[in-house]
């Protein structure tokens, strides 16, 4: 049964990594941009939800809503100020430029807030538990995993049904043709920037409410995003999704057989996948 | 014209091979050890502008090989208590054979991701040197061998292996750059497609890149932690190295032979300038990249070059017509 917990814990956290991910996936999949600065900016949004919590009214959980709408303008001026004079056809400088950002972000907030390790608080949800089937789970990762599902399904919708989600598709699938249609391109990546922006501060407060962090986690939280996005297989949605409780549930049963080393593990498994199947689970799935 | 440049490179080539010799017999050992820092940096950092800006292959994981050339001298030389200064050029083998393994697995991925994937195999090592007793766990290990030598002897030696690295970082990569190895390596960086169509092996001729490259890395790795004698898994395989070599690269000048002796000037100036102000010279560097990114990719060196014309160690020839025509 304590190995079944463990499972269950594991997709849990699994959940909000896939979120994690989901941010780096999503502007790699419409822009073929990686940014580098995710992995910081998850941990900057973690300060801000910090600084933010003492004036959340109802609960601190809704941190999120004011973190994620200004994220979502930080993201759109990332791309519109920066990001965007330094697209072509070489991907290197617009990988370097946001690695350079990533290192002034990073050494800002260790100047600023020092080495310590921080979290959110979010009161008495942090502890709160319940059974299920004879499992004992909490109630903090299971609503976390329900804001990662609900996340993944409206992202999901949003660029199905609605006109800028098309509009999104389009610029992704070819820019150049969209730009006949009107599209300013420019814009639309500012946009979608936006969002992945505002996935990954969401991501970046609720492992800050179930965890701790400092203002080093940024490597380790770039890892974990890249692992997921290449498990999935490079921009799949729902291929995301299982990279990250595959993720997950690697890491908390490597640190149950193995407590010193669990992350170890969980790269190891991304060597792993990467090994099987070089175009991660969407590629298993469509072979 | 093309004749006189090279013979100039080659004059100044034995110029500053004799200026090496030299040097420790005319210098403290204080300076000395200074020196060999610097030489061991810009080593790293050209092996990385080599890779990046050559073979066309950006990895964000370069502390890898440091570290692993810098454990293979230390556990090899501990264990059979061999001379370490030997074992360097095996080092080079040892991170080349290394690199030459994960190859098939990372030239899956590209770009960004074949950058990270590099870095994920650093952790992955990281922590596994980090729980193993044997190789010191996350305490380290110390250079045993050299506690009984002559300690101006161990200084001379260093600083020997140190300035071989550094020579080989500018003229060796010079040389390389202008053989058919590095013609191909070229023609693949700037276009697969056309490198293959003309009957250069596209992925064999990478491989061979990112393994020389890296097994380099791995050499100036040993020599580094030779030089400090201990290495420790959180600082051999920190991803602050790479922070460094990347700046170095990009400020002075990306695929050019002279950028990255320009970058390892300003950042051993900024660092010492800042020297006591904690992370700020990081901020500086990036910010500076981030700047550099902003007005030109090429770096310092690249629009200088451009900009004066003045070509010293790049591969382009005369061909005899005008190619100073701007496009």
């Amino acid at each position: 049964m304590i190995w079944v917990e463990t499972i269950v814990n594991g997709m849990l956290l699994g959940g909000l990594y896939a979120l994690v991910g989901l941010g780096l996936g999503y502007a790699f999949g419409i822009m073929k941009i990686v940014n580098v600065t995710q992995g910081d900016f998850i941990v900057a949004a973690a300060f801000l939800g910090v600084f933010l919590v003492p004036w959340t009214p109802v609960h601190p959980l809704l941190v999120i809503v004011p973190v994620a709408a200004i994220s979502f303008g930080v993201g759109i001026l990332l791309q519109w100020l920066l990001i965007n004079r330094v697209l072509g056809q070489d991907p290197i400088p617009q990988i370097l430029l946001t690695f350079g950002l990533a290192i002034v972000l990073r050494n800002g907030m260790v100047e600023l807030y020092g080495a310590n390790s921080h979290s959110i608080d979010v009161g008495e949800l942090r502890f709160m538990g319940f059974d299920f089937l004879g499992l004992r789970l909490g109630v903090l990762p299971v609503v976390i995993l329900g804001i990662a599902l609900a996340l993944f399904a409206g992202l999901h919708l949003w660029m199905r049904r609605s006109r800028m989600g098309r509009i999104i598709r389009a610029t992704a699938d070819d820019h150049q043709v969209a730009q006949l249609s009107g599209i300013n391109y420019r814009r639309v990546y500012g946009i979608a920037m936006g969002i992945a922006m505002a996935l990954s501060a969401v991501a970046g407060v609720l492992l800050a409410m179930r965890g701790s962090f400092t203002p080093y986690s940024g490597a380790d939280r770039l890892l974990i995003a890249f692992e997921v996005v290449v498990i999935g297989g490079l921009g799949s949605f729902w291929g995301m999704f299982a990279g990250g409780i595959i993720l997950g549930v690697t890491q908390l049963v490597a640190l149950k057989l193995d407590p010193s080393s669990g992350l170890m593990w969980g790269h190891l498994m991304f060597l792993l996948i990467l090994f099987l199947s070089p175009n991660g689970i969407a590629g298993m799935v469509r072979r | 014209m093309t004749d006189l440049r090279s013979k100039l490179v080659t004059g100044a080539a034995l110029l500053s091979a004799v200026l090496l010799i030299a040097m420790p017999h005319a210098m403290a050992e204080g300076n000395l050890r200074y020196i060999v820092e610097i030489f061991c940096v810009f080593a790293f950092a050209q092996s990385w502008n080599f890779l990046a800006g050559y073979v066309g292959l950006m990895s964000f994981g370069q502390q890898l090989f440091i570290g692993l050339g810098a454990y293979f001298v230390f556990v090899l030389s501990n264990r059979l208590g061999l001379n370490p200064f030997w074992i360097v050029p095996l080092a080079f083998v040892f991170a080349g054979t290394f690199a030459a393994l994960i190859s098939p697995l990372v030239f899956r991925l590209r770009d960004a991701y074949f950058a990270i994937s590099i870095w994920v195999i650093a952790e992955i090592v990281r922590l596994f040197i980090a729980q193993r007793d044997f190789l010191g766990s996350v305490s380290g290990l110390p250079l045993m061998a050299t506690r009984g030598m002559d300690r101006s002897l161990v200084a001379m030696w260093t600083f020997y292996l140190a300035a071989l690295l550094a020579f080989l970082a500018v003229f060796g990569l010079y040389y390389l750059s202008r053989s058919r190895l590095g013609l191909a390596l070229a023609a693949v960086r700037d276009n697969e497609g056309t490198a293959a169509s003309i009957g250069i092996n596209v992925w064999w001729t990478r491989f061979v890149g990112f393994v020389v490259g890296s097994g380099f890395t791995g050499a100036a790795g040993a020599v580094y932690y030779m030089s400090v004698f201990q290495v420790q898994p959180g600082g051999a395989f920190d991803p602050n190295w790479m922070v460094i070599m990347l700046f170095i690269v990009i400020i002075g000048g990306i695929g050019t032979v002279e950028g990255p002796i320009i970058g390892t000037a300003i950042y051993f100036l900024l660092r010492a300038f800042f020297s006591g102000t904690g992370n700020l010279y990081l901020m500086l560097l990036g910010a500076a990249a981030i700047a550099v990114m902003m007005v030109s990719a090429k770096g310092i060196w690249g629009v200088f070059r451009d900009f004066s014309g003045i070509d010293i160690l790049g591969a382009r020839r005369a061909s005899g017509f005008d190619t100073h025509t701007k496009s």
